[in-house]
């Protein structure tokens, strides 16, 4: 990787106004931007929640139109994505470049997912998305416990200037992450998952990005709307705990807090109802899925990895475990062994 | 930039467009991979669609080694996943984008050229960006668990994973886990990217 040397840098006459949504910033989200004076000392400076408040609030106060590239592993998936907020809401428009043809809406935590092959539209809604402002109230908070920040450098992704800052992970049960901010704004415009020899699991990043675009909401509001022709499958979600289910299970593994327990019900996994508890650290998540066993579809007990996600299905008993996470495999066997059958 | 003969001048011309129908546009990937002609083009249209949005002079953003290590790669990725005569839209804003922006009419091909770009630093991995990252990038996934078996699959379309099940339940951990504080939105946008290993 490349790490340059920061320079002051000129976006072009189409990003000049990349502030336009700054003023509907909270006032502890304006604290935390950097002036265009703001010295290279104050960025090195930066701990890891400064960081982590500049690079959301510069995602959730922009519009723009980029492409984005996810690569995993041998696979590389891309996508051309539409972005826009108005100080109250956000709206996405992604529509997949690579393989299937899939086109995705959002409208804050409301998802509406289009596979034309099939013209079936699923609606689903995101919990995750909605907790997105209010970060700081989520297992976030104790990301500090568990990584570090420390600048690195600058780097150039998409034609902007950005600073690279890597966030370390403190202990062997969890990887790291190297984000490139851009410099004006914050907004991530790269992201890899990284081992603690910097290995690079996983990547994100925007190819080509052109930040305060004209997207217009209402646009992509029409298009939301705009389900003829495709059968609407709506996801639900149903809350639940471990213990209505018959399990005790540790509220926190390794530093993964539980975010939330429910049952799935929208045909997508076979059999019957399968329990997900979602666990985060504040960076990455691990879910924890539970089943009745099924000698049929449950066949073979397994540990696999694509990119950074690594996953392991185990029988426990009269049950099927599988834990899967952005986290390496010894994580995942932490889960496996802090539950327990109680009925 | 003089296109090597007119059908491919086509195909480019519907890539740039946005108009580029399923099989054209696999056509035109081959195109690319094979034909240093229209990679230079490839490469000054890039090019243009910088000077254009930015009102700049620029310099040429790359070179042809580059372009054709890339390509090459991308010819043997499996591009046929899409329904048959469905459209594949390389970058055309189709309702969001205000139609008099100038750069609209290079923004197919130039968004083509980025994600080659990126595919290309991850997956061949330059040498300044270090012998390490090169490695693990193009690594396939591995076991993860002792006494477990492995069910990841390496072929030359890539790396898969045959169980409808496991990637059911993938799929399921993206659409509410990634609740990352740093991910997110970048995590919903990388799920709604990537889905998984393609089958």
């Amino acid at each position: 990787m490349s790490i340059l040397d920061s320079t002051k840098i000129g976006l072009g006459a189409a990003a000049l106004s990349v502030f336009a949504c700054l003023a509907q910033t909270p006032a502890w989200a304006q604290a935390s931007q950097p002036h265009a004076t703001t010295g290279k000392s104050a960025t090195q400076q930066r701990d890891i929640r400064q960081w982590l408040e500049r690079l959301h609030e510069a995602a959730r106060e922009r519009a723009y139109i980029g492409t984005f590239v996810v690569t995993a592993g041998d696979e590389i998936a891309a996508s051309k994505i539409w972005h826009v907020c108005d100080g109250t809401q956000q709206m996405e428009r992604i529509e997949t470049l690579t393989g299937a043809s899939r086109t995705t809406l959002r409208r804050n935590d409301e998802v509406l997912t289009f596979a034309p092959a099939t013209k079936v539209a699923v609606r689903e809604k995101r919990e995750g998305l909605r907790l997105f402002p209010g970060f700081l109230n989520t297992p976030a908070n104790h990301i500090a416990d568990h990584y570090r920040a420390q600048w690195v450098g600058s780097g150039r992704v998409a034609g902007f200037n950005a600073d690279v800052v890597d966030f370390i992970a403190q202990d062997a049960l969890r990887f790291g992450y190297r984000v490139w901010a851009e410099q004006q704004t914050g907004l991530v415009v790269k992201l890899q998952t990284r081992k603690a020899d910097g290995h690079v699991l996983e990547q994100v990043a925007f190819t080509e990005l052109q930040l305060d675009a004209p997207v217009r909401m209402e646009v992509l509001a029409r298009q939301m709307s705009q389900t003829d022709g495709y059968r609407v499958q709506q996801v639900v979600l149903q809350k639940t705990t471990p213990e209505a289910q018959g399990w005790r299970m540790k509220p926190e593994t390794a530093g993964f807090q539980a975010t939330g327990c429910h049952t799935r019900i929208d045909g997508a996994v076979q059999g019957g109802p399968v329990m997900q508890c979602v666990f985060s650290d504040g960076m990455a998540s691990v879910s924890l899925f539970l089943e009745t066993f099924d000698p049929q579809r449950h066949t073979k007990e397994q540990a696999s990895a694509v990119g950074a996600t690594h996953s392991i299905a185990q029988r426990l008993g009269d049950h099927w475990v599988t834990v899967m996470g952005e986290v390496p495999a010894e994580t995942l066997r932490l889960f496996t062994r802090n539950l327990e059958r109680k009925r | 930039m003089v296109p090597e003969d007119a059908a491919a001048q086509e195909r480019l011309s519907a890539l740039v467009d946005g108009e580029c129908m399923r099989p054209e546009f696999d056509a035109a990937f081959g195109d690319l991979a094979a034909r240093d002609g229209l990679r230079q083009a490839w490469v000054e249209y890039h090019w243009i669609g910088e000077v254009m949005r930015s009102g700049r002079q620029a310099g040429m953003p790359a070179d042809a080694g580059f372009a054709a290590a890339v390509m090459a790669r991308v010819a043997v990725q499996d591009t046929a996943a899409g329904p048959s005569g469905s459209v594949v839209r390389a970058g055309h804003a189709e309702a969001a984008n205000d139609p008099v922006l100038r750069w609209k009419m290079v923004a197919g091909l130039a968004s083509l050229v980025a994600v080659f770009a990126v595919a290309w630093n991850v997956a061949l991995g330059p040498a300044q960006q270090g012998a390490p990252e090169l490695a693990q990038a193009t690594q396939p996934p591995v076991a993860a668990a002792e006494g477990l078996r492995d069910t990841v699959v390496v072929t030359e379309r890539g790396v898969l994973i045959r169980d409808p099940q496991l990637e059911a339940l993938m799929a399921a951990h993206r659409q509410v886990g990634g609740m990352s504080a740093l991910e997110m939105p970048a995590g919903f946008l990388r799920n709604a990217t990537f889905e998984g290993p393609q089958r």
